[in-house]
């Protein structure tokens, strides 16, 4: 047992942090902080400057254009990332379809995708959910039909996060109804610009547009842009999944609000705030960040463990953990600011300012715009029931 | 870093499991030479003191398993903790004897800091030493000493009569004259004391650490104590775990097993969760046991009030998933309910920690 960062794993730290003071840009930052969903455009500068420096793709192996860093490094780059204020650029085509491509992909598929991945070139946005398969992913019903050199795929995917400005879309199809409803899926690379395809916004309670429903409507793709072998679709997508496992914490993001929070507070006690107020929020938020201390333990501890059984349930209480923390934590923020959460602010590029109300706090905007979305942060990702349920599964059996 | 037991380790928390799942006592009292023998009160002695210098993650294990089978005996106060501070004394052949005496428990040791109006800070104490001719007289107050019935000696804190006010800590014998103990249970099965002292009077050797090199020792020893209870917390957790899966397979209601109503089984994950979280929080201030004061306090605060809150919400949940069996003596699992009800207020409460945690 060693549960010291080696002075290495500190240069890193030193070297991360260094990076992103220099060289993320402060408009991005201060955008991405407000928490307003950034599009594609806002982010392709950054992307191609975490592409120069040869970090864009952690989570690949090293022949593919990862990092070859070590689990505690990529653990350190992903909390100083959030607390740099830095986005996520693609982390479907990064985090998920990269590495199921390095892994699964045929040589042709790999040559076609990767490097347009990182470099920012193609988007992907991910076609699991249907509105019959939430919870229940395999009892999805899109089909994919195999004709000569092509498949024909037909149904509709729901809450699809970038869709509308998406290259493509990994598409999860029932490809085989004479086996189980696991063994007959498909993981197919659909073009959004194929014709059959329509995307279609959905409007969320935040007041910003990030999902979409997708309709597929006898869309013809190439059999090449199958991923691995027919029917091994399932695996491929726990593969997948498996990727976001410690990022479902969410400590980066969670360790933002643990920077702010003290600053809304110190704000408002200038704006009426009583002090038996400050005081509760304060004790609020001390024991918000003793659990976040926890969860950011148990990430390491998730990061250095072996595959298996125990390692799913210790996955899923992390995700359980990271949800539930960012909803507590955002809805703190809404106690703090008061009355100043209840105007509506859009995402603004140039001046955030414009629509505030006089004298209003500029930590106002994208605080209440956030708590909302992360209510689907208890859905997403497999709901914490399905997270409950797959902790059980391990206890029983032990 | 890393998170794995090396092989010793395993070893050792295998043995620790059997030995206080099975073991007894030789004589009529509780399991203390036998735990002398295994060589764990000579755990926090140093190797240079004729000790086993273990590392202090062994110690932590040692804990959990203690946590875990429930045991009674009182390793850190009665072992840890007057180890650490003896062998911060100067050195001597009283130091020598003392060390030798914990690690071959020929000598029973308890720790007497907490008092009636100090709440928990045992920097601040009442309790007062007046210099004499021949060395000190004490006199004043201790509570809740755990194992204070049985101890031959006492490390004691007491403020120095003199100015400015000083902090110090002496080891006394507890037969000496203007002793009276009083002997009671805590809710959890364990025997505490009450002691007082009325005009004691010490030798000048009885003065173990005094001034800054007493707080400092004293902080430590506190910070140690409170990781090491908090790891017991994580053998409470784990073995509740295990009694209510048990319990809830076997037991059947609506004609089907406990264990396939997914209110239950949900209610279980929620147990894992928090006890895999209070073992990340032990982990975190076990790696700031190492760092200055004031990141070692925050860390061991957060960890108290962590592994404290969680085992108190997973145990309350597992008792009440033993159904009204839970609350009866008979079952083992309200036992794990009055241990974590009394630990939670021991060594300092949420409140205390939670203070110190915000820099106040």
């Amino acid at each position: 047992m060693d549960l010291a960062f080696s002075a290495e794993d500190e240069a890193f730290r030193t070297e991360v942090g260094e990076f992103f003071r220099t060289e993320l840009p402060a408009d991005l930052a201060r955008r991405e902080a407000q928490g307003f969903h950034l599009n594609r455009s806002d982010l392709a500068e950054w992307q191609r400057i975490l592409y120069r420096k040869g970090w864009v793709a952690p989570n690949w192996p090293k022949e593919f254009g990862g990092t070859g860093w070590s689990p505690i490094q990529k653990y350190i780059y992903e909390l100083e990332f959030g607390l740099a204020n830095a986005p996520e650029v693609n982390l479907i085509g990064l985090s998920m379809v990269g590495p199921v491509l390095c892994r699964f992909g045929s040589p042709e598929l790999q040559q076609r995708f990767l490097q347009p991945i990182m470099s920012g070139d193609i988007w992907f946005c991910q076609g699991f959910s249907e509105p019959q398969a939430g919870s229940d992913l395999a009892s999805l019903r899109t089909r994919a039909v195999k004709r000569g050199n092509d498949y024909v795929i037909s149904g509709q995917k729901i809450w699809t996060t970038s869709a509308h400005f998406s290259d493509y879309m990994i598409c999860l199809c029932r490809t085989n109804d004479a086996v189980s409803p696991q063994a007959g899926l498909s993981m197919i690379l659909v073009p959004m610009d194929a014709p059959g395809v329509t995307v279609k916004p959905i409007e969320t309670i935040d007041g910003d547009h990030t999902v979409n429903e997708v309709f597929l409507d006898d869309v013809v793709v190439p059999a090449a842009n199958l991923v691995g072998d027919p029917d091994s679709g399932w695996n491929q997508a726990k593969f997948l999944l498996g990727n976001e496992r410690t990022h479902n914490a969410m400590i980066g993001m969670l360790r933002r609000y643990m920077v702010r929070i003290p600053r809304l507070i110190a704000t408002e006690l200038q704006h009426g705030l009583s002090a038996a107020a400050a005081a509760e929020f304060e004790r609020q938020l001390a024991c918000l960040r003793i659990d976040v201390d926890a969860l950011e333990w148990s990430v390491l501890r998730v990061l250095a463990g072996e595959e298996g059984p125990e390692l799913a349930a210790a996955a899923s209480a992390l995700k359980v953990c990271g949800s539930e923390y960012l909803v507590r934590a955002s809805e703190l923020e809404l106690d703090i600011l008061g009355p100043q959460i209840t105007p509506r602010h859009d995402p603004s590029p140039t001046s955030p300012a414009t629509s505030l109300p006089a004298g209003a706090s500029s930590f106002a905007p994208g605080r209440t715009t956030q708590h909302l979305y992360w209510h689907a942060s208890t859905i997403f990702g497999g709901s914490n029931e399905i997270q409950r349920g797959i902790i059980w599964n391990t206890l029983r059996r032990r | 870093m890393d998170f794995w037991l090396t092989q010793e380790q395993q070893m050792l928390r295998d043995s620790a499991r059997r030995f206080l799942a099975e073991g007894k006592a030789s004589g009529n009292g509780d399991r203390w030479s036998e735990m002398a023998e295994l060589g764990w009160l000579a755990m926090a002695i140093a190797d240079e003191d004729d000790g086993l210098g273990s590392e202090f993650e062994d110690i932590v294990l040692l804990a959990e398993e203690i946590g875990r089978a429930l045991a009674p005996e009182s390793l850190t106060l009665g072992s840890v903790v007057p180890a650490r501070i003896i062998g911060a004394s100067s050195s001597g052949p009283q130091r020598e004897t003392l060390l030798a005496a914990i690690a071959s428990g020929e000598l029973r040791f308890a720790t007497a800091f907490d008092e009636r109006n100090n709440r928990y800070d045992w920097q601040r104490p009442d309790t007062t030493a007046n210099a004499t001719s021949t060395g000190w007289k004490l006199s004043g107050s201790k509570t809740l000493v755990a194992g204070g019935a049985v101890a031959d000696r006492l490390v004691v804190s007491a403020r120095l009569g003199e100015a400015p006010e000083t902090l110090a800590l002496f080891v006394i014998d507890t037969t000496l004259p203007g002793i009276t103990r009083r002997e009671y249970q805590t809710i959890d099965g364990a025997s505490v004391a009450d002691l007082d002292f009325d005009r004691v009077a010490l030798n000048a050797s009885t003065l173990l650490l005094k001034g800054a090199a007493a707080a400092e020792c004293l902080a430590q020893s506190f910070d140690e104590a409170v990781v090491l209870l908090s790891a017991e917390a994580l053998g409470w957790m784990d073995r509740a775990i295990e009694l209510t899966v048990e319990y809830i397979k076997v037991r059947e209601q609506f004609g089907r097993p406990l264990a396939e109503f997914q209110a239950l089984q949900h209610s279980v994950a929620e147990m894992y969760i928090d006890a895999e979280s209070a073992h990340s929080i032990v982990c975190m201030a076990m790696a700031a046991l190492h760092q200055p004061a004031g990141d070692r306090r925050r860390a061991v605060s957060a960890c108290k009030v962590k592994a404290m809150a969680a085992a108190r919400r997973s145990i309350g949940m597992a008792v009440h998933l033993h159904g009204g069996m839970g609350i009866t003596c008979e079952y083992p699992i309200g036992h794990y309910l009055q241990r974590v009800t009394v630990a939670s207020r021991c060594l300092g409460d949420e409140h205390f920690h939670l203070e110190r945690y915000v820099g106040r």
